[in-house]
């Protein structure tokens, strides 16, 4: 029998776990943006700088500085959010990355909201109705979605519902964002149908199995062998059990959604969060390339963190346990 | 009971290896045709621009009044080129790195595991975009390298828990206290027992590269032109949807079916390797 | 009547046979044992005769329980039967009771639905305290504790005694106990074993154990069926089966639970 630790240690625990999480996330991004090639001065000044004019952007950026120097205070400005402004636009970085979020968000949340509203009840009939057409047809178009690459899909949804239907805007957003609301809801639609299909596809077969896990388990047998009807013991035992491995699963999911709206974004001309990254890429406008992996690495983490919680809630035998990452 | 379970849906677990490796060996006799023969010169200018699909141009002419099909089929050998060199450089990266954390010292051991969790948090794509990013020129061999770095990331994590099951077995320790070096139990008993689970998460890989290319490609991050990538297709044709819708399905087809053929070839191999998996899905 | 009765069932796997024309039937308060090795068809059997079956399983002959025909009946049916005339104890407490529910939770289910299948309601602090008299009932230490327990921080005898409570609470005319002592260590097993053998006595259940396990069977029922490969090979009262063995599969049973017998008197 374990000894049930206390939340409060739990959450420390846990919390402390974040912290290095994110040290270790600082390292690897450090090592990255040294990888990045030429100095960073360079990029700065573009091409055709004098040499006297590169010395003083060294000490600019602080690439002069010994490794260990810049890495301190790299550390330093993260913890202070402090995130720097953009070598290209000379805007804060941070107030940049706040005006995407108001885009990549609600796309991410919503279409996230919505593939769950598709995949759980499609995933559940497609476990318990295998043996019928409409069960396996569930399964194999959900292997097509695994399939189909997120820029296809949205071509294909732009020509569907824009082109041919001309029901939504192509692609994208209003210039004043969200204070002219119905406009930016308009243009989310598209949006969020394709972030919907493209999650809802791999949600699917993790609800199908977990689904087939539930009904292949001992304690349905149990509620069933004491007169529980099947609609019910699924109901009481099966929804709780299912739950555990899906709310992982759909923490990975929800990241990776937030992180690969880079290609959604793309197909809609969206500006979000993916479209700055790939903006600076392409500028090399390295603060906004590190700030907006650095925010992402945190949202990243508290996904995972949140996730973590809500399974500990659902079940009493991870109480025992310290929270691994 | 258990006999019962295993061998109900033998049929299906053959059926799925069927049907994959006919996908999968389309895509390959397109690919090697494509080195001796196309329908047309892929860079000829042959017929007028946009043209919808016809006899003499099967998935019609792109913008310039270049063959469509030539170009998806010379899309088939771009893509098993990469799928191939990417799955193999992550394969190499991943497994060494997990391997080398499997024997590596507990703290060692922790701080590679804590990061590569970290890692798989981030899309294939995403890293692969960075990895772009950091290489000055971009080129075929770049974005497979970056692929390949994506990739290993999985690869190593994977290999790291196999290999520190197997690592845990009997037989290992009788090795070690019979004088086999720690290079000798690696070739002689970790890598052949890992084996056969690697190959099949390496095709599942060879998928999620295709569709990862092809978004670098869609994302102007991947090989330049002439390179007909299928992702590089798409974009070119969404441009010009409205006019030409076919340029816009036809190399999506290819694409989905070459990721079809591969996944569902993993999971015949899946069910052959495993049969008490049958039952279960 | 015969509670259950079975008759030339058929049970098979894509036309593979697992139990070939068996025939047995259990009277009100009769105690009848099915043994025979794994794979033998036993549990198989049990779970034809509540129409438990998993779907690709094909069944033949006739199954009646309670009066009812158990092959082919809907399942809206067989629910109402399943509970009320037979429940179930299994053979591995940890996986048979809900991870997820605490102790109290698992017993009062079957409780609610026996009470409202008699047309009453039982809710609230009526229905706590049945649940508590259930759990002193099976003898469970701390009833307060073990009811507010998930079954992961109890041991295996108390879960199996509290999947017992779960069965006694639909309060049926016949319990199935499919290995219900298989997975426990040995004390523990003969704790189990004198609960259900009081338990059955003073309601005068039936009960219809499964087991491989002679002794342990020998010591409950009174009469056994033997199987082997699907097929009944003997059957009669225990005395006489095992007294006087006419099958050799029977023959060779019997002489390895008296040769096991011997080797523990002989060390004692």
């Amino acid at each position: 029998m374990r000894r049930p630790r206390s939340i409060l240690t739990y959450l420390l625990r846990r919390f402390a776990i974040l912290l290095l999480s994110l040290l270790i996330a600082a390292v690897v991004l450090f090592v990255l943006l040294r990888l990045l090639p030429g100095d960073p001065a360079n990029a700065l000044l573009g091409v055709g700088a004098t040499e006297a004019q590169i010395a003083a952007a060294r000490t600019q950026v602080g690439s002069d500085q010994p490794l260990l120097t810049q890495f301190v205070s790299f550390v330093g400005n993260l913890a202070r959010f402090d995130l720097g402004t953009s070598f290209v636009s000379k805007a804060s970085v941070l107030g940049e990355i706040g005006n995407r979020l108001s885009v990549t968000v609600p796309l991410t949340i919503l279409g996230f909201l919505l593939a769950i509203a598709i995949a759980l009840p499609l995933g559940i009939i497609a476990a318990v109705k295998a043996d019928r057409w409409y069960g396996a047809a569930i399964s194999i178009v959900s292997q097509l979605g695994i399939a189909i690459p997120v820029f296809w899909l949205g071509i294909l949804i732009v020509t569907i519902f824009a082109i041919n239907l001309r029901l939504f805007p192509s692609g994208g957003f209003p210039l004043k964002g969200w204070t002219s609301f119905g406009e930016a809801a308009v243009a989310l639609a598209l949006p969020v149908l394709t972030v919907a299909l493209v999650i809802a596809a791999s949600l699917l077969r993790y609800v199908r199995s977990a689904t087939q896990d539930v009904i292949g388990s001992d304690y349905i047998r149990t509620a069933r062998a004491l007169g529980s009807g099947f609609t019910e013991a699924l109901l009481r035992h099966g929804v709780r059990n299912g739950a555990v491995p899906v709310i992982s699963i759909l923490g990975i999911e929800l990241a990776t959604t937030f992180l690969g709206a880079v290609v959604v974004e793309k197909v809609f001309a969206l500006p979000g969060l993916g479209s700055m990254l790939l903006l600076a890429i392409q500028q090399r406008d390295y603060p906004n390339v590190q700030g907006v992996l650095f925010i992402s690495t945190l949202l990243v983490l508290l996904i995972g963190f949140a996730a973590d919680l809500l399974q500990r809630f659902i079940d009493p035998r991870l109480r025992g346990r310290a929270g691994a990452p | 009971m258990r006999a019962v379970a295993a061998s109900a849906p033998r049929s299906r677990g053959s059926a799925t290896l069927w049907l994959g490796l006919l996908l999968v060996g389309l895509h390959v006799a397109v690919a090697l045709l494509t080195l001796v023969w196309t329908p047309y010169d892929p860079t000829a200018l042959t017929g007028g621009r946009l043209a919808p699909p016809s006899w003499e141009h099967w998935a019609g002419t792109d913008r310039l009044g270049r063959d469509f099909f030539t170009q998806i089929m010379i899309g088939s050998r771009i893509a098993l080129i990469v799928g191939i060199s990417a799955v193999a450089i992550g394969g190499l990266i991943g497994v060494t790195l997990g391997v080398l954390a499997a024997f590596a010292t507990r703290l060692l051991d922790d701080a590679l595991a804590a990061t590569l969790d970290i890692l798989i948090a981030f899309p294939t794509l995403l890293i692969a975009m960075l990895v772009v990013a950091a290489s000055d020129t971009a080129s075929l061999g770049t974005a497979i390298l970056a692929l390949g770095i994506a990739l290993s990331a999985i690869v190593a994590r994977l290999t790291r828990i196999l290999a520190k099951r197997v690592l845990l077995m009997d037989y290992i320790t009788a090795a070690r206290t019979s004088g086999t070096s720690r290079i000798g139990v690696v070739f002689q008993h970790v890598l052949p027992n890992i084996w056969p689970t690697l190959s099949v998460n390496f095709a599942l890989q060879f998928g999620l590269a295709v569709i990862a290319e092809a978004s670098l490609s869609y994302l102007g991050l991947g090989a330049p032109p002439p390179n007909a990538s299928w992702g590089r297709l798409l974009q070119e044709a969404q441009g010009t949807v409205y006019t030409a819708p076919i340029g816009a399905i036809a190399p999506g087809i290819a694409l989905v079916s070459l990721v079809i053929g591969v996944n569902l070839l993993a999971d015949g191999l899946r069910d052959i390797g495993d049969p008490t998996r049958r039952a279960s899905r | 009547m015969n509670l259950l009765s079975i008759d030339r069932l058929n049970l098979s796997v894509d036309g593979k046979p697992l139990v070939s024309e068996l025939s047995f039937s259990i009277a009100a308060g009769e105690r009848l044992g099915l043994i025979g090795e794994s794979g033998s068809g036993k549990s198989l059997t049990a779970m034809a005769a509540t129409g438990l079956l998993p779907r690709a399983i094909k069944a033949t002959g006739s199954v009646t329980l309670g009066g009812q025909l158990v092959i082919g009946a809907p399942d809206r049916m067989l629910d109402g039967l399943r509970g009320t005339v037979a429940a179930f104890v299994f053979q591995e407490p940890l996986t048979a009771l809900d991870p997820l529910l605490r102790v109290a939770q698992q017993v009062a289910e079957p409780l609610r639905r026996r009470a409202r299948r008699d047309g009453r309601d039982l809710d609230g602090a009526a229905l706590g305290r049945e649940v508590l008299t259930l759990l002193e009932q099976v003898a469970l230490p701390q009833p307060e504790r073990i009811a507010r327990s998930y079954p992961h921080e109890i041991s295996g005898g108390q879960r199996q005694r509290v999947a017992i409570a779960m069965a006694l609470a639909c309060r049926p005319q016949l319990l199935i106990a499919d290995e219900p002592t298989t997975a426990l260590d040995v004390t523990t097993q003969a704790e189990i074993l004198k609960l259900l053998d009081t338990l059955v006595r003073e309601r005068s259940m039936a009960l219809l154990f499964i087991s491989h396990d002679l002794p342990v069977v020998a010591e409950i029922v009174e009469r056994v069926v033997v199987m082997q490969r699907g097929v009944a090979v003997e059957a009669g009262p225990v005395r006489e089966v095992f007294g006087t063995p006419r099958n050799d599969y029977t023959r060779a049973l019997v002489a390895a639970a008296k040769a096991f017998d011997d080797a523990l008197e002989g060390r004692a």
